[in-house]
């Protein structure tokens, strides 16, 4: 957003339109693929992560649980299928955001070109 | 629309933006904003916008204070030094912008929007494009949707940062003109901010010249250019020779002739002389006009040939003279690199030194 700079708002203004226009219509379109990245890489560490949620939150069964954390349980308890199921799901899922992140990468790379063209 | 601007003074921390600017800009003018980077120039166009707002003094549209209205209605349409194109918007979208943003009583509907849009793509000579993205543009062809979509909401004001400053020379020469022909049947008041001198003086009807915040002079561009009324208006407005000479008595001395001058106190005084009116002759010429004739010989240190001129630099007593000589002359006087010759000099204009 920085590096885009404000002059697209200060346009829209001259423009008329309002704060919530320019929102919707000027910055939030110029900024979505860096946005959906930036979830994107945030839901994939939420998804994978083990020891904190283990060593800080204290580890609640059933209030502060993660896929990982689940696995460990089941795993330890002996319920090896629903484990190895659950690991299944939690790769399948990595790769799911593997290639999502691909797409998104790529074009925020052409809307980072774009920008800079003009 | 007039406008009007008093007193107008701005500081960004401790730099003094503007100083007490005052100007008038009449129905329908044309006015070129000339002026060095960091002179304020742009400034003053953004508190026109509504971007920028004053410490003190006051913007007048029409005889009433403009500050205080919403920008939406100021009608003014404003080309940003380098377009902000809404990137991710087709040309149609960026120039139906102004229209589809406003609040629904107001708003035309699609198939209106949509004629007015194609009638401004015509206008602009853009005709078919509306279906592209700013990015497959060229320069000349983004600065035209910036205009298009300026003048999509009708204003009665157009506000024109730089506007030809990211463009290359042919394609700003003809964009100039084409601007020229648009204004004139448009009834709108145009102001337009630039560093370039000849730009300004082409395209204006008035030229206002800015330095350091303040406004160092304003009147046609005839008028800035044959009458600049401070020094720092004639350095800038074209290249300078400068000679050191003294007043006295209402007479100043160059070379070998005397000029009256008016309104200068007695005292050490510069003179300028622009390098077209710097006239070379042969030294053994003796048949002198009334043109102020340097008493020694200069001597050629550089000619530079650009299609119909010539750029001779000439150095005297230690000091650069630029003349600027049609082929002709140069031709005749068989100038070049270490030969010698007399120079005398044309209207000059002189000013009291500081």
């Amino acid at each position: 957003m920085d590096s885009q700079g404000t002059s697209q708002e200060e346009a829209a203004v001259v423009l008329g339109a309002s704060g919530r226009q320019i929102f919707w219509r000027v910055t939030l379109p110029n900024i979505k693929w860096g946005l959906l990245y930036g979830v994107l890489l945030c839901n994939g560490r939420a998804i994978g992560e083990f020891g904190a949620v283990a060593v800080v939150s204290a580890h609640i069964i059933g209030l502060t649980n993660t896929m990982p954390l689940h696995i460990e349980v089941l795993y330890n308890d002996y319920a090896f299928a629903a484990a190895f199921a659950v690991a299944s799901l939690l790769t399948l899922m990595a790769l799911v955001t593997l290639a999502i992140k691909t797409v998104l990468e790529w074009r925020l790379g052409t809307a980072v070109g774009a920008a800079r063209a003009h | 629309m007039r406008i009007a601007v008093e007193q107008l003074t701005k500081r960004f921390g401790a730099t003094l933006v503007l100083d007490r600017v005052d100007l008038e800009i009449g129905e329908r003018e044309f006015l070129g904003l000339l002026g060095p980077s960091g002179s304020g120039k742009t400034t003053l166009l953004r508190m026109l916008a509504g971007l920028e707002f004053a410490d003190t003094g006051r913007v007048l549209f029409d005889g009433a204070e403009a500050q205080a209205l919403p920008i939406a209605e100021r009608q003014v349409g404003m080309v940003f030094q380098h377009y902000a194109l809404f990137g991710h918007m087709s040309v149609f979208n960026n120039v139906a912008f102004g229209l589809k943003v406003r609040p629904r009583p107001s708003r035309p509907p699609r198939n209106e929007i949509a004629e007015r849009v194609e009638r401004l793509l015509h206008l602009v000579q853009l005709d078919g494009l509306g279906d592209r993205f700013p990015g497959q543009l060229s320069g000349g062809q983004r600065q035209r949707v910036a205009l298009a979509r300026a003048l999509a909401t009708e204003p009665k004001v157009l506000l024109l940062d730089e506007p030809f400053g990211a463009l290359d020379a042919k394609v700003r020469v003809e964009l100039r003109r084409w601007l020229r022909d648009l204004h004139d049947p448009t009834g709108l008041t145009t102001i337009f901010v630039t560093h370039d001198q000849e730009e300004a003086l082409a395209l204006a009807d008035r030229v206002a010249i800015m330095a350091a915040g303040r406004i160092e002079q304003v009147g046609s561009p005839t008028e800035v250019y044959e009458g600049p009324q401070s020094p720092f208006v004639y350095d800038f407005l074209g290249r300078t020779n400068a000679f050191d000479c003294v007043v006295e008595n209402g007479g100043a001395r160059l070379g070998d002739k005397a000029f009256a001058v008016d309104g200068l106190p007695d005292g050490p005084a510069i003179a300028f002389v622009r390098p077209h009116d710097v006239v070379l002759r042969v030294p053994e010429n003796t048949d002198l006009s009334e043109d102020a004739t340097l008493p020694d010989a200069a001597a050629v240190r550089l000619v530079t040939v650009l299609g119909p001129k010539a750029w001779v630099e000439l150095s005297y007593k230690g000091q650069v003279i630029a003349a600027e000589i049609g082929r002709e002359p140069l031709e005749e006087l068989r100038l070049k690199a270490g030969s010698r010759c007399t120079v005398q000099l044309r209207l000059p204009c002189f000013f009291a030194k500081r």
